[in-house]
This record gives C-alpha cells, sequence and structure tokens, in this order.
C-alpha cells in the first residue's frame, strides 16, 4: 500500500473492480468540407462560446425530430429530443437514469456495447435471443432494427429503448413498428449521426421519445454535462443538413 | 443612486405558483427562474455564471485549424490528449506550484462532468462529502448520484466566507471520506485564507480525509486575497484531487473542457470510469483548450481588468441603492443582502424579474438558510450593470412605497 496515495486508496470498489478495455474505437473517416465549414463558421461568429440551450440547439433538435418523423414516429422537438454526448454518454445515461437495478433485456450484438455502462449504472444484462422465447422478465428492452420485432414476451408496462446509434439517421419508415410505444411513453429512441459521417470524435448523439422518459434522462445529462459541446452540434446539424439535401 | 434615469417599468401581478414548486432545489430553481427570463423581454441577466465576452480568438483559429486539417476528427484518447494533458501539467506545475506530471491529469467534457466522475469514482454508499455552505447545489446531484452524503459547513458573512477548519473539523465523522473547496466561491465570491488551508491541510492528515479543489475560478481573484493550491501544500498532493477547466477564465463554457489533478492512481481509475460512462472528451474541444492553455494570457489579464471594473460598479451600485454584502475577493458574483426589501430573497428576485426585467437568483438556490441573499453576477457590460443597478432601485422603491 505504501505506493498507493490517499486519494487512490479512497478509490470505490466499484471503480477498482472495473474491467475495461482500452479504448479502442478510431476513426479513419474524416467530416467533409461543408461540415468543416459550417463549423469553422459557427466559430468564428461565436456561436460555439457559450453553453448551448440544455437540450441542444433548437435546429438541431428540430432535424432530429424531422428525421424521426420520417422514420414513423413523431417527437416534438421542443420537448421530446436532446442532443447528447455522443454514443458513449447515451448509453450510460439511458442505463442510470431508467435501469439502475434493473434487468435490461438486449440482442447478443449490442452487448459489448452495453456491458460497462451497465456495470456502472449497476443494471443486468440479459442477453435476447430473437429464435428463442424470453422466459425471464426485464423491465427495459433495447431492440435494434437489424434484429426484426420486439418479442411478444415483453411486459406491457417495460420500457423499450430503440438504439439506431449506429446509423447516421434513422431510415425511412424503420421505426414505424414502435410508434405504439412512442404512443404510450414507453419507447426512448438513441441515435447518433454516424461513423460514416466522420463525427465519432465530435462527441455528439441524441435520444428522443416519450417526454416523461426524455426528462427523465435529460435531467442526468443536464445534472453530469450542463449541455453537449457547442462545435459538435454545429458539425452535427451540417451533417444532417447534408443528408436531407 | 441618480434619480434621473431610474426606469418606471409596469408591476405585473405577482404569481409565484409555478416557481414554489421549485423552490427547494436549487437547480431546478436557477433553471425555472432562466426559463421565466427567457419569456420576459428586455431582460438583463445577472443569473448564470456564464461568462458574457467572447473565446478569444487565437483559440478560435486553433480550433478552426484543428477542424480543417483533421485533427478534430480522430478520436483522442479517453485521458485526453498527451499534448493537452502535458500542457496542463506544466500549468499546474508553473501557477500552482502542484507537481502534476502528465499522468497526473484527466481531461474531461467540462468540470460538471469531471465532478460526477469524482464522486462516482470516490464515494461509498453512506461516504460523507463535506460541502461549504452556502453552495452551488450542483455539487448535490453529484454527491447523491454516488451513493454520498452531504455534510453541510457553515460559512458566514462576518468571516468574509472563509472556510473556517473549526467548522470543518466539528462536522468531521468517522465517515467523512473528503471535503469540497471552491475558492474562489460560488455563490459568495469568498476565497479561503491561507491560514485556514494549511490548518485544513493539517485536519485532511491528521484524520485521513480527501480534499476536493475546485479551482474553477482561479484567475479571479482580488487582493488583497490571493490563490493558493490545496495540493501546492506539504504533502497534500497526495490526498488533493483537484478540479479546474477553460470555461470560466477563457470564456469558453460551450466548449465543455475540464480537467481534473489528482496523483496517477487515482487518475487510472478515474479513467476507467470515463471510459465506461462518457467516452474520450471531444476532440476539437481539447486543440481549442490546448490553445488556450498553452497560449498567450493577454486575453485573460483583459478580462480580470474588466471583472475588477465591473464589481467595483456593482458594490458602490448596491451601496447606493441600500443593500449590504460581502465584498468578494474572486469570482464572478456578489453575494447581496436584501433584508432590508422587506421580501423574501426569492420573492424579491421573482418582482426583479418580472417588474424590473432584472435575472437574479436567490439565496435559497443555494442553501436553504440563505433567504435574505441574493446571488447578483457581474457578467454582463458596465452599461448593463448600471441600468440592473437603476431597475432594481426602482423595484425596491415600489416595494418600499407598498410599504
Amino acid at each position: 500500500m505504501s505506493n498507493v496515495s490517499p486519494a487512490g486508496r479512497a478509490v470505490a470498489e466499484r471503480v477498482r473492480n472495473l474491467t475495461f478495455d482500452p479504448f479502442t474505437a478510431s476513426s479513419t473517416v474524416a467530416t467533409s468540407a461543408d461540415v468543416r465549414d459550417a463549423v469553422a463558421e459557427a466559430m468564428a461568429e461565436h456561436r460555439c462560446d457559450h453553453y448551448t440551450r440544455r437540450p441542444g440547439i433548437a435546429p438541431l433538435c428540430r432535424a432530429v425530430a424531422a428525421a424521426l418523423d420520417a422514420a414513423g414516429v413523431a417527437v416534438d422537438s421542443d420537448e421530446e429530443v436532446v442532443i447528447s454526448g455522443g454514443p458513449y454518454e447515451t448509453r450510460y445515461l439511458v442505463l442510470r437514469a431508467l435501469a439502475t437495478g434493473k434487468t435490461v433485456c438486449l440482442p447478443a450484438a449490442l452487448v459489448d456495447a452495453y456491458r460497462l455502462p451497465a456495470q456502472v449504472a449497476g443494471a443486468t444484462l440479459i442477453e435476447w435471443d430473437p429464435a428463442t422465447p424470453f422466459a425471464g422478465e426485464a423491465g427495459i428492452w433495447i431492440w435494434h432494427p437489424a434484429v426484426g420485432p420486439l418479442p411478444e414476451e415483453i411486459a406491457p408496462d417495460a420500457v423499450v429503448l430503440a438504439d439506431v446509434l449506429d446509423a447516421s439517421a434513422p431510415a425511412p419508415s424503420s421505426l414505424r413498428g414502435l410508434a405504439s410505444l412512442h404512443d404510450a411513453g414507453r419507447l426512448l429512441i438513441l441515435g447518433a449521426f454516424g461513423t460514416e459521417s466522420g463525427l465519432a470524435a465530435w462527441n455528439v448523439a441524441w435520444f428522443a421519445g416519450g417526454k416523461r422518459l426524455t426528462a427523465e434522462v435529460g435531467a442526468l445529462k443536464q445534472a453530469m454535462t450542463i449541455c453537449t459541446p457547442a462545435p459538435g452540434q454545429y458539425a452535427a446539424l451540417a451533417v444532417l443538413e447534408g443528408v436531407t439535401a | 443612486m441618480s434619480a434621473h434615469t431610474q426606469q418606471e417599468i409596469p408591476g405585473e401581478p405577482v404569481d409565484l405558483t409555478e416557481l414554489r414548486r421549485v423552490a427547494n432545489d436549487g437547480t431546478a430553481l436557477r433553471y425555472a427562474l432562466m426559463e421565466l427570463a427567457a419569456e420576459t423581454p428586455d431582460v438583463i441577466a445577472l443569473g448564470r455564471g456564464d461568462p458574457d465576452m467572447d473565446t478569444p480568438e487565437h483559440i478560435i483559429a486553433a480550433a478552426q485549424e484543428a477542424v480543417r486539417s483533421g485533427l478534430a476528427d480522430r478520436p483522442a484518447p479517453p485521458s485526453g490528449l498527451p499534448e493537452l494533458r502535458a500542457a496542463i501539467a506544466e500549468k499546474l506545475r508553473r501557477d500552482n506550484n502542484i507537481p502534476a506530471d502528465d499522468d497526473c491529469v484527466l481531461v474531461t467534457s467540462g468540470g460538471q462532468e469531471a465532478l460526477f466522475l469524482i464522486m462516482q469514482a470516490l464515494l461509498n454508499p453512506g461516504d460523507e462529502v463535506l460541502v461549504p455552505d452556502p453552495r452551488y447545489t450542483s455539487y448535490d446531484q453529484a454527491i447523491e448520484q454516488a451513493g454520498g452524503k452531504m455534510v453541510m459547513v457553515g460559512t458566514e458573512p462576518e468571516d468574509d466566507f472563509d472556510l473556517l477548519p473549526a467548522a470543518v473539523e466539528a462536522a468531521l465523522t468517522p465517515r467523512t471520506k473528503a471535503l469540497l473547496i471552491v475558492s474562489p466561491n460560488n455563490p459568495t465570491g469568498g476565497v479561503v485564507s491561507e491560514e485556514s488551508r494549511r490548518a485544513i491541510a493539517e485536519l485532511a492528515k491528521q484524520h485521513d480525509f480527501i480534499v476536493i479543489s475546485d479551482e474553477i475560478y482561479e484567475k479571479f481573484v482580488y487582493p488583497p486575497a490571493r490563490r493558493l493550491s490545496m495540493a501546492a501544500l506539504p504533502d497534500m498532493f497526495e490526498r488533493t484531487i483537484t478540479l479546474n477547466g477553460v470555461s470560466k477564465a477563457y470564456c469558453m463554457t460551450g466548449w465543455r473542457v475540464g480537467y481534473v489533478a489528482a496523483p496517477p492512481d487515482f487518475i487510472a481509475a478515474l479513467t476507467a470510469l470515463k471510459t465506461a460512462t462518457t467516452g474520450p472528451t471531444a476532440a476539437v474541444g481539447q486543440y481549442a483548450a490546448l490553445a488556450a492553455i498553452a497560449g498567450p494570457q493577454d486575453a485573460v489579464d483583459a478580462f480580470y481588468a474588466i471583472y475588477a471594473q465591473r464589481r467595483q460598479l456593482l458594490m458602490e451600485g448596491l451601496t447606493a441603492i441600500g443593500l449590504t454584502y460581502s465584498e468578494p475577493q474572486g469570482g464572478f458574483f456578489v453575494y447581496t443582502n436584501a433584508a432590508s426589501s422587506g421580501l423574501s430573497a426569492f420573492e424579491l428576485s421573482y418582482r426583479l424579474l418580472k417588474e424590473g426585467h432584472v435575472l437574479i437568483f436567490p439565496g435559497t438556490a443555494f442553501g436553504e438558510k440563505w433567504r435574505d441573499w441574493l446571488r447578483i453576477s457581474y457578467l454582463q457590460p458596465a452599461e448593463e450593470l448600471q441600468k440592473a443597478l437603476w431597475r432594481m432601485e426602482a423595484v425596491l422603491g415600489r416595494l418600499k412605497r407598498e410599504g
């Protein structure tokens, strides 16, 4: 113990025992000239200097809402969209705000992405195999477009997290099957702006869905980081505008 | 105050119903008042601690270069860009006498994230953290989220809001894990005296607790107060976690870059936690922060001169309209006693907003005891501050006439 500082010695057990893989995400994809110009202009005009609106800059929230509308889920851009600080932060926030002490059922392909945030948030992950009937109970289900429809066993009060963080925007009509969950206030969609856009290092993503769920996760987001870095928000806006142009 | 420039602003019916819902939650109360202010025309905002001036041009230019060259597209390591960590470590050694090497630094997405990570890493459920009262209530959330318990340590205007060692000692229990020091303080503007710091350092060693030293306002200390980092005191680096960032010093709140300095074993744990929760800090902001910390500091000197002038103007103006305050020794705020208004600070801040169109936070947003106090920021140009003082005078005059 003589080599351990008092500050180091005080580190809580859950952190000491936190196993983690070195951060391996590397992106060779570059942002486009249009995105770079848009961000450089926002910087020159001093639009990046100050805290942004807490849920995110209004035009970006509107652009996300428009993309979701095209995908089949209508959200209110003022109250049901929050711009977050990247996919890592987004996954941690939703688990910490909604899943602490709960069981989270998710497809095998997403287990790696959720393993560490679940460990810190105190959520238990259970793999969901679409080919096998699910026998347990889960308060939270994580869905991805690649796994097909949600299973019928899903509890009527369970919250569904639709993880589309790997796409630049949800594909048109791809979320139509989840609209009734949104109407019931049980859906939260987690999205980003895609690795192909070159924004991997810009720490920008979003979550959107039921007002109560958005507010709950948004409150934690605000408490934890106040708002998402402004440069990334302007970069994301330029990406979405490019996608829809 | 010169009556000739007073503005008569028509009063509006006072309806505090909405605001009362959040009156006991400091953070929610501040945001509710900001939302009200956003709906109010021609508001002079003396609420939030968001510097009103621009990020200096050389920082903007460095960030633009990082964007255009593609550097901003490459994810940084979770602990931060090596060149930024090195620049921060050098700054800490040079300016703060903190014996930090590069591996003693973690770059975070703002000071707030740093605070959350520190608490998550440090606290086991039931651990106690001593926090000066009044306090910036975002500390509450960070401590609660980590399962810790906040124990208040009173600071008083008659002591210039110094954090007295006797008060710290009286609050210690076997569950005390850490003491939070915020100097210069938000909301009081108090600076912990050198005598207190040295005595608190001895207490920390004697009782084996950690000091979390929030030094985000360190660039703005007004003589005779002086800056002194806890981690610079003998044998204190080992048990001090220093929290800082570029937001306040360089007018960069929108860029979200903060940092933590601590012994390498603690930084390693914190980095693991950051990897698991939020990932690396955005690269573009880190290049901007590098230009801020390693570049010329003339802009900070200029900001200091401007804040010093505004601070003087605000103090003189408050005296002229009959309000008392504790002279701030640092930071951006004048913590003001408004008991003479006859209203609670909660109600007064509402009326100042609705009737005077001036946004000021009540002391109860920083601790329930502070019912007579207001936190007034001077993050507005001098002419706006002057106008705000006239408006405050008009509202206070009306209150007096109402009896």
